[in-house]
């Protein structure tokens, strides 16, 4: 077993180094892949095989590698049982095209390897629990990467992985403050809105601020920041606001505090679309040209990081607080927790990340608009929250991509007249989907209270229990 | 139990890996991208239908290697900036080689971003704000733009009511409303006028604080270019509070919604839009006519259509839009979205709207705008004038 | 000052018109809340759907059907999601049943969506009290002056129900201390259908009053009136009827005074301003009284 162990981590380790390898060298394979198109089949597919050939080195002299990709992959996908082995091979390679992610995904390999390596030779159980999980998180991200190259980086499953991710991390973050504190906040798509914009604001390219920011001068803000120092900026900014909030509303009880908050997301939304802001919000008019991510892998490692910071917190002494806080205030208090202080820090830690949130928000719809950030916003995340169970971090991010999926795209088939034959199916218009999305929310929250984990968390030791269990037994419940 | 149905359900995530292909073969797939509901619905559906009868009119585009049936995909952005990624993306993912739309700005520049990455060109219909196409460069319009709606109704204001001071309304957190109350602002002021603006925010319904403000400041003229959900308002409680202030407003307000709300006022409601249903030139009567036959066939079509057969000029727009869609496809001679990217730019046609060609940043060139007012005793439209920015 | 009062006079007769909507509207929130500590997210929808019901029965049925049977749907209407969506969870924590009502929300507005096709409708004209009227110089539906008229003889005739008949005199227990009640033999089922009726009745009248005023009905076209008669309840007092009246009056000449001076784009923004001022200051509202939590 060990050794089993010792050589699968020996072999993803030279995997990750293959792909490191190429992930520094593809850029220059492209040329040498035009010159592999076999020869013998010029004359059967002339035109179309010139006109390829044409347009992508076109496009690569106009520095436009998007359009030389997309020609080249229609090209390859049409003729590539024509292509010579050697040009195969090369495409192959070619295709795990985008450099940062692949080495990223090097890396998620590599820290496999070490998993396996320490899980064979170290025998303490707290390694052991955590290597597990990493494994299958990189199995987990492996499969997006391989997803986002066959399906295509447009198709409406990247489409839901990516909005998902992006949703999976707010709604744990308001589980954090809803479920694992108790303070029922409906505040939350205010703090996606100041994430959002700060990161915006501060990473539109400096070349198009005139044109984003016409009615205004061109905008006080004339230079841009690096993505990442953004999102960071997006997260303390809204963390800022929160601490400012929090000083008058934390003391309001539950009904009064969600009331509260609401209201103060409808007053910063007020805020950022007042005109006389223009120049640093621009207004009414949408904010765009920003750096955006190119691959679903960029949301998935940001919000992955981000979601295991709160699950590390809250297994600490201040997660034990914040649910000694929710089961009982009075006692909790009296057992020496201050009940201030650990309030404000859950609130301030929860809005850092729903500004993060905001902030990869920003960048999936590539524009941003204030308009948008209502309080339905926050209902919807309260919602995915529910259903996840309030208290469980696996069950919100479970229920946030079975939301969004059913609600963007396994549902909408519901809004499109069909026909059987010549009968036309009653009911189906535009407007259904979100009516039968309404009434399965409405039977969730009725009958399934607890929502898909409840309050516990997804494990796979209870997971192997309970198959060996129906294995065993029969008449368990499982 | 629960758990495991969740864990199977969440791993299904995965199995669907459908690139949804590019239609069948001998079909082209045209996208539709258009809001059904939400602020700009009712213009939505207007616009949708003129593409629709389009189609009916030409369903087949014949290409050097064979006739191809023009399938149809429609989609809902729900007026909404935040719907436009998912909606976008699922025309993408239909195969789609052109796309129309949209009705409203804001979610034509939310789309841009999609629409350029998969390389699709897209054909703005009735979206009139400049940055639409401006940095955009495969989005192209077939409309005028606001800077130029806007200076045409300043001069309309000054020269047909006298004005020297107005008063502007906009939707807060709308780039049409906002952006054209900008250029009216501008132009109105640059013939040395004097004009007080205010915004309100979605979800208002009383608008006799605004409109009192505006009686109040001395205004002579209210522009109003809002969305027709709060038109309707606005005109209704013009009228009920005795405000006999006459109303400019752009595009957005050529449709039923107005004449209903106006009709038995005494409001002079005045519009600039892009085509006049009375034009007598042989493309455009045309057709009116067969576009109206086409609707009072079925009563479906005339319920989308607010519900009377008045042709609305964004229908007109879409007919135009489709058949320039069509254009492009001959004249690349392939569906491929590339060939079409290539070729866009050199594509011209003789529309019922005028004559389109496209010039700089990808917007057709036009110079006339039509002014038409509400006759509200009979509950139609009456056109007043051509209107061009030079007078 | 004439001049200041007729520049003025329409500001301050669009917020009394519009006070008195949202008080008929704040006394259904307020009342469910001193019952059930629930805020019922969906009584704004359900303020919207008796608007759309007279739109859709006025077209085929005339007036003195219409109206009735109006007011008879929205109470049933009331009564159901009651039934459906709050009962079950009576003894569930506080904030499940809120999510429910949020839920209920959030599915009321897409069925109307749906049905609607989203685009506005024109409120049918009632007769009478949408004729215009002038009042000085300013000209103003016959509806401005009905509404605070008919708000408080509708408010007198609730407070002497709940001050001298048996059904008040159990509202009134069951507010005070809910399992005490329950104990004591009342029949709790019985009190809440009877608030919930009452509040969705005045839900109904409010929304002819309202839309007879601003015509345009739209599927969200009861979500800020809604949000902001829960503001006044909070602001007058949550648990007290005359307080949530004189709440929404307050906010709604205020929020028309916002406007008059200029500052429009925050009148919605500073509604909620007002809100978290009165609850940091004045928690239980201007004639709430204090609740001691005993440890």
């Amino acid at each position: 077993m060990k050794v089993f162990k010792i050589i699968l981590a020996a072999l993803l380790v030279i995997l990750a180094l293959v792909i490191t390898a190429s992930a520094l060298t593809t850029r220059d394979i492209l040329p040498a892949l035009l010159e592999r198109m076999d020869p013998e089949n010029l004359a059967a597919h002339d035109a179309a095989m010139q006109k390829a050939k044409d347009r992508v080195t076109t496009a690569l002299s106009e520095n436009n590698p998007e359009r030389a990709q997309r020609s080249l992959d229609r090209y390859i996908n049409g003729f590539s049982a024509q292509l010579t082995l050697s040009g195969r091979v090369g495409y192959d390679l070619f295709f795990f095209r985008n450099g940062p992610s692949m080495l990223a995904l090097a890396l998620f390999l590599a820290v496999a390897a070490a998993g396996l390596i320490a899980h064979a030779l170290d025998r303490s159980s707290k390694v052991r629990k955590l290597v597990l999980p990493a494994i299958l998180i990189t199995v987990l991200y492996v499969g997006v990467y391989i997803m986002e190259n066959i399906a295509g980086a447009n198709s409406m499953l990247m489409t839901v992985l990516k909005k998902g991710a992006i949703y999976a991390l707010i709604a744990v973050s308001m589980n954090l403050l809803n479920g694992f504190t108790g303070l029922f906040s409906l505040g939350q798509a205010g703090f996606m809105l100041i994430g959002a914009y700060t990161y915006a604001i501060f990473s539109i390219e400096t070349q198009s601020r005139a044109q984003v920011y016409q009615y205004y001068a061109g905008g006080i803000i004339q230079f841009q920041l690096p993505a990442l120092l953004s999102i960071a900026l997006a997260g303390l900014a809204a963390a800022l606001f929160a601490f400012l909030i929090g000083w008058p509303v934390l003391r309001l009880k539950s009904d009064y505090l969600a009331i509260a908050t609401l209201g103060f997301a409808e007053i910063i939304r007020a805020i950022f679309q007042y005109d006389g802001l223009g120049p640093l919000t621009n207004g009414s008019n949408l904010l765009r040209k920003f750096t955006v991510f190119e691959t679903a892998l960029f949301p998935f490692a940001v919000a992955g990081v981000c979601i295991a910071l709160i699950a590390l917190l809250i297994h600490s002494t201040y997660g034990r607080s914040f649910k000694a806080i929710r089961d009982d205030e009075v006692a909790a208090e009296a057992m020496g927790i201050n009940l201030y202080a650990h309030k404000q820090m859950a609130f301030v830690i929860s809005s850092f990340f729903a500004g993060v949130g905001g902030a990869l928000l920003a960048m999936y719809q590539t524009t941003v608009q204030a308009a948008a950030f209502t309080s339905a916003m926050t209902y919807e995340i309260l919602l995915i929250v529910v259903i996840g169970g309030m208290g469980s971090i696996s069950g919100s991010v479970i229920a946030s991509f079975l939301f969004v999926a059913a609600s963007e795209w396994w549902l909408r088939f519901l809004d499109n007249e069909t026909m059987l034959g010549s009968f036309r199916v009653p009911l189906l218009r535009s407007g259904f989907r979100m009516v039968v999305f309404s009434v399965v929310i409405m039977a969730v929250v009725l009958f399934y209270r607890k929502g898909i984990m409840g309050d516990r968390e997804l494990s796979l030791g209870r997971f192997r229990r309970g198959l060996s269990r129906r294995k065993k037994g029969g008449a368990q419940d499982g | 139990m629960k758990k495991l149905i969740a864990l199977v359900l969440s791993l299904m995530l995965f199995l669907p890996v459908v690139a949804l292909g590019e239609g069948v073969a001998g079909e082209i797939v045209i996208g539709i991208y258009e809001p059904a509901s939400g602020i700009n619905g009712a213009g939505g559906k207007q616009e949708t239908l003129g593409i629709y009868y389009a189609n009916a009119v030409a369903p087949t585009v014949k290409l050097s290697d064979g006739i191809y049936t023009v399938k149809l995909v429609e989609v809902d952005n729900q007026s909404s900036n935040d719907k436009a990624v998912s909606a976008a993306t699922q025309l993408v993912s239909a195969g789609a080689s052109i796309v129309l739309g949209s009705y409203g700005s804001g979610v034509s520049i939310a789309a841009a971003p999609t629409f350029d990455a998969a390389g699709v060109v897209a054909i703005g219909v009735s979206c009139t704000n400049p940055q639409v196409t401006a940095g955009n460069p495969l989005y192209y319009r077939i409309c005028y733009l606001d800077p130029f709606q806007g200076t045409v109704l300043a001069n309309f204001a000054i020269d047909e009511f006298s004005a020297k001071k107005a008063y502007t309304l906009a939707q807060l957190g709308n780039d049409y409303d906002v952006g054209l109350a900008h250029y009216f602002t501008e132009a109105f002021k640059a013939r040395g006028g004097e004009v007080t603006g205010e915004t309100f925010p979605l979800g208002t319904s009383d608008f006799t604080a605004y409109l009192t403000k505006a009686v109040n400041e001395g205004a002579q003229v209210i522009f109003a270019p809002t969305s027709t959900e709060f038109a309707a308002q606005i005109i209704t409680q013009a009228a009920a509070n005795g405000i006999k202030l006459p109303i400019l407003a752009g595009d957005t307000w050529d449709s039923p919604v107005i004449l209903e709300a106006a009709k038995g006022t005494d409001l002079a409601v005045s519009v600039s839009t892009f085509f006049d249903e009375g034009d007598t030139s042989s493309l455009a009567a045309e057709f009116v006519t067969g576009f109206k036959a086409w609707l009072n066939q079925n009563p479906e079509k005339l319920a989308n259509n607010g519900g009377t057969d008045i042709v609305a000029a964004v229908s007109a727009l879409g007919y135009d839009a489709y058949m320039v869609a069509l254009e492009a496809l001959k004249l690349a001679d392939s569906g491929e979205r590339d060939d079409i990217a290539d070729i866009m730019a050199d594509v011209t046609f003789d529309g019922v709207t005028g004559k389109i060609v496209f010039g700089e940043n990808g917007d057709a060139v036009r110079n006339q705008a039509f002014i038409i007012k509400s006759d509200n005793e009979l509950g139609a439209w009456q056109f007043v004038k051509v209107q061009s920015v030079a007078e | 000052m004439t001049e200041f009062i007729s520049a003025n006079l329409p500001y301050l007769l669009a917020g009394i018109s519009v006070g008195g909507q949202y008080a008929l509207i704040a006394i259904g929130y307020t009342m469910v809340y001193g019952i059930l500590r629930l805020i019922n997210f969906a009584h704004g929808d359900i303020f919207t759907v008796a608007a759309y019901c007279m739109v859709y029965m006025n077209a085929t049925m005339p007036l003195y059907i219409s109206l009735p049977l109006t007011i008879v749907f929205t109470v049933v209407l009331g009564l159901a999601v009651e039934r459906v969506a709050y009962k079950p969870l009576r003894d569930a924590p506080r904030m499940s049943i809120m999510i429910s009502a949020i839920g209920v929300s959030y599915l009321l507005q897409n069925l109307m969506w749906y049905v609607t096709g989203g685009l506005a409708q024109q409120y049918p004209t009632i007769p009478w009290i949408s004729s215009t009227i002038s009042i000085y110089t300013a000209t103003t539906k016959m509806v401005t002056l009905v509404t605070p008229v008919l708000t408080l003889v509708l408010v007198v005739l609730l407070v002497q129900l709940i001050k001298h008949t048996k059904i008040g005199m159990a509202m009134r227990a069951v507010s005070r201390d809910f399992e005490t009640s329950r104990l004591m033999g009342i029949k709790i089922n019985r009190v809440i259908s009877v608030t919930f009726a009452i509040g969705s009745f005045l839900a109904a009248v409010g929304s002819m009053l309202y839309f007879s005023n601003y015509t345009a009905v739209t599927p969200t076209a009861g979500a800020m009136p809604g949000l902001k008669a829960f503001v006044a309840a909070v602001f007058g007092g949550i648990g007290s009827i005359p307080g949530a009246v004189i709440g929404a009056f307050i906010i709604g000449i205020a929020e028309n005074i916002i406007k008059a001076l200029g500052w429009t784009a925050f009148s919605d923004a500073f509604t909620f301003a007002l809100l978290i001022v009165i609850l940091i200051f004045k928690p239980t509202g201007l004639f709430g009284e204090a609740i001691h939590e005993k440890v």
